[in-house]
């Protein structure tokens, strides 16, 4: 009896080795697993507008040309210190709504078919202190514009890919009688 | 007769080790599976930022009258869907815009996209809340994600 407790107290369990290799392994794979979920948290730089971005309009005017259609000429003028892209234009259609939802950019030809907004081109070309006349030929269903918002644009490279970035706080508001 | 039991081995040493690395990878097994089920699956958005983090830059204005629901998308970042949680006096519901409404966007209100549509809310509604809805990838795809109330939610009270 006493001589099988002497050789169990001499056996090993796992190696010392093993037991070092089996630590570090496990180690090395939860660390990996929370690496993988975790790196998706840490915050990259934002899609932003650099803040001295600025416009304003220089002159609007409104002609009705036949009954329920109207051109609407619009100057908008980049007195900020960055060169613009364009711009989305949105319009109300009555004194009660509050919120711009209208969409004009498919009423001009610098916004046919670029995604809802009224592009000058394949850069930023409007230049600081520059003017941009567009033409907007309306007809219904819109039949009258209280009022206009214009948010610039601008073309961003982010992470080596041009994007259009939407400048939001440069938005801007003209009320204006056409109807 | 204990003398004869003592000297009776129980399981050999390779049978005893074989067993006892069978239940550690078992129990591991159904721990992982326990602790994924629990953690929620990364969605991420613009080339691996996680979706939570893109509902910080979203940027979006509402109104509601005469049964209208004005929505205008001013920022950087696509909303996919909205849902609409109406509150009345003793009671809320939650309803998913993209499913009452038809004329929303499939692709959702992408950067200067706007919406505007009768919603024909028939109780007396005291506040609207605005959640948007964002499309992210992950492992299985492309999935949604709701943005926190709190944190994201557009409120509007009407009088």
């Amino acid at each position: 009896m006493k001589n099988k407790n002497f050789n169990l107290k001499n056996k090993k369990a796992i190696s010392i080795m093993i037991g070092y290799v089996l630590l570090i392994t496990s180690a090395i794979v939860i660390s990996g697993i929370v690496y993988q979920w975790m790196k998706t948290y840490v915050p990259k730089e934002g899609i932003n507008c650099p803040d001295g971005v600025s416009v304003y309009i220089d002159e609007v005017k409104c002609e009705e040309i036949v009954y329920n259609s109207f051109l609407l000429n619009l100057t908008l003028k980049n007195n900020g210190r960055f060169n613009i892209a364009g711009y989305f234009i949105h319009a109300t259609n009555s004194s009660e709504q509050e919120l711009a939802t209208i969409d004009l950019s498919g009423y001009t030809p610098d916004g046919a078919d670029k995604g809802g907004s009224v592009i000058f081109g394949v850069k930023n070309f409007l230049n600081p202190g520059e003017k941009r006349k567009n033409i907007f030929d309306i007809t219904l269903p819109i039949n009258s514009i209280n009022s206009v918002e214009i948010i610039p644009l601008r073309f961003q490279s982010i992470e080596n890919k041009e994007r259009l970035v939407s400048c939001q706080n440069a938005k801007i508001r003209e009320e204006i009688t056409c109807s | 007769m204990n003398k004869k039991r003592l000297k009776n081995k129980g399981v050999s040493p390779v049978i005893a080790t074989v067993l006892l690395v069978a239940m550690v990878v078992i129990i591991a097994l159904i721990i992982f599976l326990w602790f994924r089920g629990i953690t929620k699956e990364a969605v991420t958005k613009f080339g691996g930022t996680n979706i939570e983090l893109v509902c910080n830059d979203i940027s979006f204005d509402a109104s509601y009258s005469n049964n209208i629901l004005y929505i205008i998308n001013n920022g950087n970042v696509p909303i996919f869907g909205i849902n609409l949680k109406t509150e009345w006096e003793g009671g809320h519901e939650m309803l998913y815009l993209n499913e009452i409404i038809t004329s929303w966007p499939n692709s959702g209100l992408n950067q200067g996209g706007s919406f505007s549509e009768n919603i024909g809310l028939d109780k007396e509604i005291n506040k609207i809340t605005l959640i948007p809805i964002l499309m992210g990838d992950s492992k299985d795809g492309e999935k949604t994600f709701m943005c926190n109330e709190k944190q994201h939610g557009y409120e509007i009270f009407i009088e």
